[in-house]
């Protein structure tokens, strides 16, 4: 197929920027050279797609290989999917602009569950038939990694395989086996890879109560369970030459993943299963690495990724020697959420010697014993004393995140949370916060898993009340979102036809406020029989067969 | 960005910068479809690889000190575009052409970097109108227009517009205006090239595609696929 020509298409969308392919330190390769191409496809629009770090580093993997190329795709807005159905056009990459379906492998990435009906969409946008099933091995081959690959069951018809944990060592097995057996038993032997789950090879039985029974492999060869990848960090493919967009992103900036993994255990928390265990890059190898990726992006501001930046051992240090090499050329150091204690503060404040970047803390629970339930122990004084030096130090807007409808949560741990802003607010009158409020999804591979989210009336409840009363701007998805989010994290094989449903009702871009239909979706779970609130409000037993329990993220 | 940078720094735009270049390019192929902000980021971005020894603004949140062309709508094509550029060495003036021009995207293209005196205006102060050309192709008069339709007969329409005395637009605001005196011509060649000279007027640059909608009663549509290039500017 040939590909397609963007003159005729760019005139009409509203942000023809998104589809140039155009960017700094993009990798063209020759289309007939490579054995092995595939696209990598993030379910969302560009602006937010391009700002993620691990589909970076794949497509520098894949790039720096002989043998294969990488190229990518986002979620085309709603104006450009209109030209494409309209016209006819199958959805295509933005590096060569050829269809979907010429590639041989799709790697999706499941960064959060309501990105789903995007991945349906875009296959059917591709012309790729949505189910395993249907497709015969006549199509690319669709894979997904990410958080969300932690409990991928919901998603299991429509995909070949998932990489569970890093991805980085088995994306080059998985491009090794390919090449072997592409034309001959490809999925046992994509099984066969460490971290690598097959979904289709594995049979789930489920009891007269709908719970899980068991699940069992099809074949001899493969693993009962699947145990996630974990890489070396510090040896580990880091891209040097990240790509550069032509157009704003979300997270416009150099990204320096200082640690993976967090040396916290917060109980609600998911990342630390997914990210974990708790590894650093030498302060030697950031450096290193700072100074090529600088220097190839012309990037004017760096951000110290990690899940807590400020517990890198020799923060620092690092951050002192960062700003000694690179501060005097006008580049900046970004820090993601702070702990909200005195270090982290310290060190935040250094930082903006150079520019002025924005702070965020997250003390998710509003009272002291709620922070301490769920294993984040700031008490009260220390929180407010790190605002108190915020504010001293300049800082004239904060961010904050809270969950609503933790387990055990009371009244007066609602009440606490509006005391925790108040406090601050009544003693700095110009001192403002934005402040984000979610609702507490129990997720798998945590130790909250086994228990019931929140009823929705009652967060409704809890959020509005806040809402009145906190001296504040909100921000958060509706809890609605979260309610369908707690369904699909939780969920098993039998809500793929939901999905289905619910997408060809037209859901797409779920996350997005103005996008999200609730209705659509209550029907499509009454079209389909299948009732939500057995994943949502059901309080597991403890030996409860659950629908990740054969995927080991420990 | 850029403009922000030169207004705080007027009172001595000089002050640490030994140097003032102006650059001349072109924009063409798909970067037209990178707007102005996103442009100047490129740029930005573009002289930190090349190792630039561009100056930034004093105070709190440090800019590099420069001014661009004015805007040029999204989906425009250009062989005018400048930028005026302080710096704190001087540069070789020819290896820096190449030093940047290696570190730009495809379409942005260098033609020249010129020495300007350090105490000089920026030249966005002397715009006096803008040239701009856009081609009527054979697929875009049969489907616009008429297949039959004649360069004579485009001339005439030429002529009828431009004979009369006023011609209202809606601005932004909601208001009615005469954009008639702003046009100081409008002609075709033999190749069916239009070229529109339209002054400007306290920092009011009149889009010429607006221009060409009236002209020959075509939507906004059907000038998608025409390409518009500004093709010169015209200094006081």
């Amino acid at each position: 197929m040939e590909s397609i020509v963007l003159d005729d298409i760019l005139p009409f969308v509203s942000k023809p920027g998104r589809y140039l392919g155009n960017e700094w330190n993009v990798v063209h390769k020759d289309w007939e050279s490579a054995q092995v191409r595939v696209v990598l496809c993030y379910p969302d629009i560009y602006e937010l797609g391009m700002s993620n770090l691990g589909l970076q580093i794949l497509y520098s993997i894949i790039n720096q290989r002989k043998d294969s190329l990488a190229e990518r795709v986002y979620a085309p807005g709603l104006d450009m999917e209109k030209i494409l159905k309209d016209r006819g056009i199958p959805l295509f990459s933005l590096e060569s602009k050829r269809p979907l379906r010429d590639f041989d492998i799709i790697g999706f990435t499941l960064q959060h569950e309501l990105s789903y009906t995007n991945i349906l969409n875009i296959l059917s946008l591709a012309k790729i038939p949505l189910y395993f099933r249907d497709r015969n091995g006549k199509f690319p081959l669709i894979l997904a990694g990410g958080p969300s690959a932690s409990n991928p069951e919901p998603l299991a018809d429509f995909f070949d395989a998932f990489v569970l944990g890093d991805g980085e060592e088995a994306i080059e097995e998985i491009i090794e086996t390919y090449k072997n057996y592409r034309s001959n038993g490809i999925l046992k032997a994509l099984a066969k890879i460490p971290g690598v789950y097959v979904p289709s090879l594995y049979q789930v039985n489920y009891k007269e109560d709908d719970t899980l029974e068991r699940v069992e492999r099809k074949e001899e060869g493969i693993p009962e369970r699947i145990e996630k990848r974990v890489v070396n960090l510090e040896n580990s493919h880091y891209p040097l030459a990240p790509l550069v967009p032509l157009v704003d992103i979300s997270q416009n900036r150099l990204n320096l993943e200082i640690q993976r993994g967090c040396p916290h255990s917060c109980r609600f928390c998911q990342s630390n299963a997914v990210y974990g265990p708790c590894r650093i890059r030498s302060k030697k190898r950031l450096l290193e690495i700072a100074e090529v990726s600088l220097r190839s992006t012309g990037y004017d501001e760096i951000s110290l990724t990690s899940l807590s930046t400020t517990d890198y051992p020799g923060i620092e240090g690092l951050i002192g020697e960062f700003l000694a090499l690179h501060g005097k050329n006008h580049t900046s150091i970004s820090l993601p959420s702070l702990r909200p204690d005195k270090f982290s503060l310290e060190m935040a404040i250094k930082i903006q010697k150079v520019r002025k970047t924005g702070l965020t803390f997250a003390p998710e629970a509003g009272s002291e014993r709620l922070r301490k339930l769920i294993g984040k122990e700031i008490s009260h004084e220390q929180f407010i004393s790190a605002i108190s030096q915020a504010y001293e130090a300049g800082w004239k807007l904060i961010k904050l995140y809270f969950m609503i409808g933790l387990p055990t949560e009371q009244e007066d741990d609602i009440e606490a949370i509006i005391e925790l802003v108040k406090e601050p607010r009544n003693r700095y009158r110009d001192l403002n916060f934005n402040i984000t409020i979610a609702p507490f999804v129990p997720k798998p591979h945590t130790p909250f898993q086994w228990l019931p989210m929140e009823k929705l009336a009652e967060l409704r409840r809890k959020k509005d009340y806040l809402c009145r009363r906190l001296p504040a701007q909100i921000k958060g998805h509706t809890v609605e979102s979260s309610f369908l989010e707690a369904v699909f994290s939780r969920g098993d094989r039998r809500l793929g036809v939901v999905l289905e449903k619910a997408w060809e009702m037209g859901c797409k871009f779920d996350q997005w406020k103005e996008q999200f239909r609730f209705d659509y979706w209550q029907e499509a779970f009454s079209k389909c029989a299948i009732d939500p609130d057995f994943y949502v409000y059901r309080k597991r037993d403890i030996k409860e067969v659950l629908p990740w329990s054969h995927l080991i993220y420990g | 960005m850029g403009r922000d940078g030169m207004r705080k720094s007027s009172l001595s735009p000089f002050l640490g910068s030994v140097q003032r270049v102006g650059i001349e390019y072109s924009k063409k192929g798909q970067v037209r479809y990178i707007g102005h902000l996103d442009l100047m980021r490129t740029f930005f971005r573009a002289f930190k690889r090349a190792n630039l020894p561009v100056s930034y603004t004093q105070g709190f949140n440090p800019r590099i000190k420069c001014s661009f062309s004015p805007a040029l709508p999204l989906g425009f094509a250009s062989e005018a575009e400048y930028m005026e550029l302080y710096l704190d060495r001087k540069i070789d003036i020819p290896s820096s052409v190449d030093n940047i021009q290696k570190n730009l995207p495809e379409g942005l293209t260098v033609y020249s970097i010129k020495v300007l005196p350090l105490l000089g205006k920026s030249s966005n102060a002397r715009i006096r109108a803008v040239a701009y050309r856009l081609k009527l192709r054979q697929v875009f008069r049969s489907c616009a227009l008429s297949s039959r339709v004649t360069r004579q007969d485009i001339e005439e329409r030429i002529k009828d517009f431009l004979s009369k005395g006023e011609i209202f637009l809606i601005n932004k605001k909601s208001k009615r205006i005469n954009v008639r005196p702003l046009i100081l011509s409008i002609e075709m060649d033999s190749d069916w090239n239009i070229r529109l000279l339209l002054e400007t007027r306290g920092g009011f640059y009149l889009n010429p595609k607006i221009i060409i909608e009236k002209l020959l009663g075509v939507g906004a549509e059907e000038l998608a696929f025409v390409e518009f290039v500004r093709e010169k500017f015209l200094f006081w």
